[in-house]
């Protein structure tokens, strides 16, 4: 089983879109994935049409393996279900800063799902906390959604200043262009100059797209409706480029 | 995790199933897909060993196959239309299924199913799918037109977190009052048709111990004569190796059993047989000879050296031309009046009323096949105990031929006697049957290429035949010093024990 987590500090970068067609085509792929969706605001359950359920979910969220696997639900697609975004998951910080050892704590969660998936993609919220952190190392690949602009090239910058001090694995971090306008001339100049400094980057790049803004209105991924978009296809490619990554890890 | 299974029912009508829906959709939303109707093949070979296996080649559309196994589905492709062999299809676990099942028969269309699917996507306000339905209407085989619904089944399935969406359809469901049935898999889709389903080969003759002789042989002999004709048909189309090979091995026991149990029958009706027989037989030792090389490709290939390979080839090439030739001949032979006349007077000399004037003729078959047995067991001995590492070829031989009719007799009246015994005496005889088989083949292999020989120019080929009988002649020559320990392990105390329980005769060990 390998875990991928989508992940950006800064909010409204493509991270939830990433999230719900990465998992969308591993299923189609044939892998049996899961999609867990840390967010609180819940935005990937709501393009799977996913509700939580009711049942109450505290501070031992992170102890009783049995309750995580009790949120799953089955997508409507093969291959794929889902834990879906639950307020509780506010609670995730504190639970952590609770317990002992939490960074190590969702990977051992993680690691009891093995029988029945082979790939866990993990959205994450916008932040950096013990969440994050748990997260890190739990996750095979960090996989990055950065908009090329001066503001996301700073963030970015940040995160690497962070995994080097508190000693992460940089080279698991996966960054993309996400929301390319081709015609402005800053985010060309950007992808180039950060290109040139962190090799990591994916070749393919997710335009900035209508097809994939109406995602919220479809409630489903892109390739249900505009199965012939140019940003459908983009997905497709992104995927593919991080399954061979992937299956290097 | 916890999972529910799917639930099906068998419906009584579509009605029945519209009122389900309209109780559903009170409470649901739902989504209908229908998928038109599907005609499928379904493919087997001669036997039906898939089929009998509990496994379902399916076809569907063009290249397209499927293997339905208890296991679950394999993928199937080829670029090949039937008939089809194992080989055909690309390497995976399907093929490779198909290949431990039917490894040298073709397989072919033995049925078609007609159904249609209905598929329905239970739908909560989130128009999500919380649970999916399946209606499989089945079609009876007749034309459009005068197509009628012969099976009507609805299979519920739970989508993991929907628990209680599930138990909600299915209380709607169960108010139709259906009987909970599995949805048809692909032979009961056959039966439900009405198709014949090919029966697994029947291996008994349905004697008794106190039937006598004549008969007995008359009943076997007619029996083995009918199975192996059942084989012509696909001889006559060439479809694969084994028709000729199963036709073969009909009329080689017919023969064996007027040879063995002569007495049994009026000199002048044996001898009659027995020519009818050998002029059946005789013609198709050629085909087979040739069919076999073939088969045995990779194991040639294995024997010589690399750079033998495109010699070897050739020499394949040149037994293909010569095999296709032999069966042309075959086939107009099969076709001739003369073949015809000969089966008929076979048929009707083995459903003659008894004459009962051969000596043995009106014994009862049990004592008849004791006799036979013992005496046969004890020639085996005889020789099998004289054979040292000087003993000419010829005696070795003889030796096979002794064991063989030891396992023929066992084979034919197997029936009469406790199962476990003759299993455990078949066993012991086939280790040494093994030998003196590998010993045989490789001389008349070796035989077979020396025929080649005399006739080839191409110095090529001539180089590769030369290596191969080398090699062969090395291999049997191996064989050969094997055959006094297998004599010695089939000798054995329990082998005698066997034998005298079975034919109630006393014999010395060894």
């Amino acid at each position: 089983m390998r875990v991928i987590s989508c992940y950006s500090m800064k909010g409204g970068v493509g991270k939830t879109a990433t999230s719900v067609n990465l998992a969308y085509w591993a299923a189609q792929t044939g892998i049996r994935t899961l999609l867990i969706d840390l967010d609180p605001q819940g935005a990937s359950s709501f393009y799977y049409r996913v509700r939580p359920s009711k049942k109450k979910l505290g501070n031992r969220f992170f102890k009783a393996y049995e309750e995580f696997v009790g949120q799953i639900k089955a997508s409507d697609f093969a291959n794929l279900d889902i834990i879906p975004a639950h307020m509780g998951f506010r609670n995730f910080d504190i639970a952590l800063s609770l317990v002992s050892k939490r960074k190590n704590r969702l990977r051992k969660v993680l690691k009891g799902l093995k029988k029945y998936y082979t790939l866990v993609i993990l959205d994450c919220p916008p932040s950096i906390s013990h969440l994050s952190e748990a997260v890190f190392t739990a996750s095979d690949l960090v996989v990055v959604p950065v908009i090329p602009t001066t503001l996301s090239e700073r963030t970015f910058e940040q995160l690497e200043t962070f995994f080097n001090r508190y000693d992460y694995d940089w080279n698991r971090v996966v960054p993309f262009f996400s929301m390319v306008e081709a015609k402005k001339a800053l985010h060309k100049s950007t992808m180039g100059s950060m290109r040139e400094r962190h090799q990591q980057f994916l070749e393919t790049v997710i335009p900035y797209s209508v097809d994939i803004e109406s995602m919220g209105e479809h409630r489903s991924p892109v390739d249900l409706y505009a199965h012939k978009r140019p940003a459908n296809k983009a997905y497709y490619r992104l995927w593919k480029e991080i399954f061979a990554r992937v299956r290097k890890t | 995790m916890k999972r529910f299974e799917p639930r099906a029912w068998e419906l009584t009508s579509r009605t029945a199933f519209d009122q389900v829906l309209t109780k559903i959709q009170k409470r649901f939303a739902v989504r209908h897909q229908f998928n038109k109707v599907k005609k499928v093949v379904v493919l087997d070979n001669f036997d039906w060993t898939l089929f009998h296996s509990g496994q379902y080649l399916i076809n569907s559309s063009p290249k397209e196959f499927c293997l339905q196994t208890p296991e679950g589905e394999f993928s199937l492709k080829t670029n090949k239309k039937p008939p089809l062999f194992w080989s055909d299809f690309e390497v995976g676990e399907g093929s490779n299924r198909i290949k431990k099942l039917s490894p040298l028969r073709a397989l072919q269309p033995i049925a078609t199913v007609r159904f249609g699917v209905h598929h329905y996507q239970i739908l909560n306000d989130d128009e999500k799918i919380v649970v999916r339905l399946k209606l499989v209407q089945h079609y009876s085989a007749e034309t459009q037109l005068s197509r009628k619904i012969i099976g009507l089944h609805l299979e519920a399935s739970s989508l993991l977190g929907y628990e209680k969406e599930f138990k909600q359809v299915v209380q709607s469901i169960k108010l139709g009052e259906f009987n909970p049935s599995e949805l048809p898999n692909v032979s009961q889709m056959l039966v439900a048709q009405g198709v014949k389903i090919k029966p697994i080969k029947n291996k008994l003759f349905g004697l008794t111990s106190t039937m006598r002789a004549e008969m007995a042989v008359s009943k076997m002999g007619l029996q083995l004569v009918e199975e192996a004709l059942e084989h012509q048909p696909g001889l006559l189309d060439d479809i694969d190796t084994e028709f000729l090979h199963q036709y073969r091995v009909g009329f080689r026991k017919a023969r064996s059993l007027v040879s063995l149990l002569k007495k049994s029958l009026s000199p002048e009706k044996q001898a009659h047989l027995k020519e009818l027989l050998v002029s059946v037989f005789a013609p198709t030792n050629q085909l087979r000879d040739l069919d076999v090389f073939l088969l045995d490709k990779d194991f040639y290939q294995g024997l010589l050296p690399a750079n033998y390979k495109s010699d070897i080839n050739s020499l394949f090439k040149r037994i293909q031309t010569k095999r296709e030739q032999a069966f042309k001949r075959l086939k107009k032979k099969l076709q001739s009046q003369a073949y015809r006349k000969n089966i008929d007077t076979l048929i009707v000399l083995l459903e003659a009323e008894p004459e009962f004037i051969g000596d043995n003729a009106s014994m009862p078959v049990l004592k008849l096949a004791q006799r036979k047995i013992a005496s046969r067991y004890k020639k085996v001995c005889t020789i099998g105990a004289s054979i040292h590492p000087a003993t000419p070829d010829a005696e070795v031989h003889e030796l096979r031929i002794e064991c063989k009719k030891i396992r023929y007799l066992l084979e034919f009246f197997a029936e009469l006697f406790p199962k476990d015994t003759v299993t455990k005496l078949t066993k012991q005889l086939k280790a040494l049957q093994n030998v003196l088989g590998r010993f045989n083949d490789y001389s008349v292999q070796q035989e077979f290429l020396q025929q080649l020989a005399d006739r080839e120019k191409a110095q090529g080929i001539l180089g590769a035949i030369n290596a191969l009988v080398g090699v062969l002649h090395q291999k049997q020559l191996e064989a050969r010093s094997q055959v006094e320990d297998a004599f010695v392990q089939f000798s054995h105390p329990a082998t005698v024990r066997s034998i005298r329980s079975l034919t109630n005769k006393k014999f010395k060990g060894r």
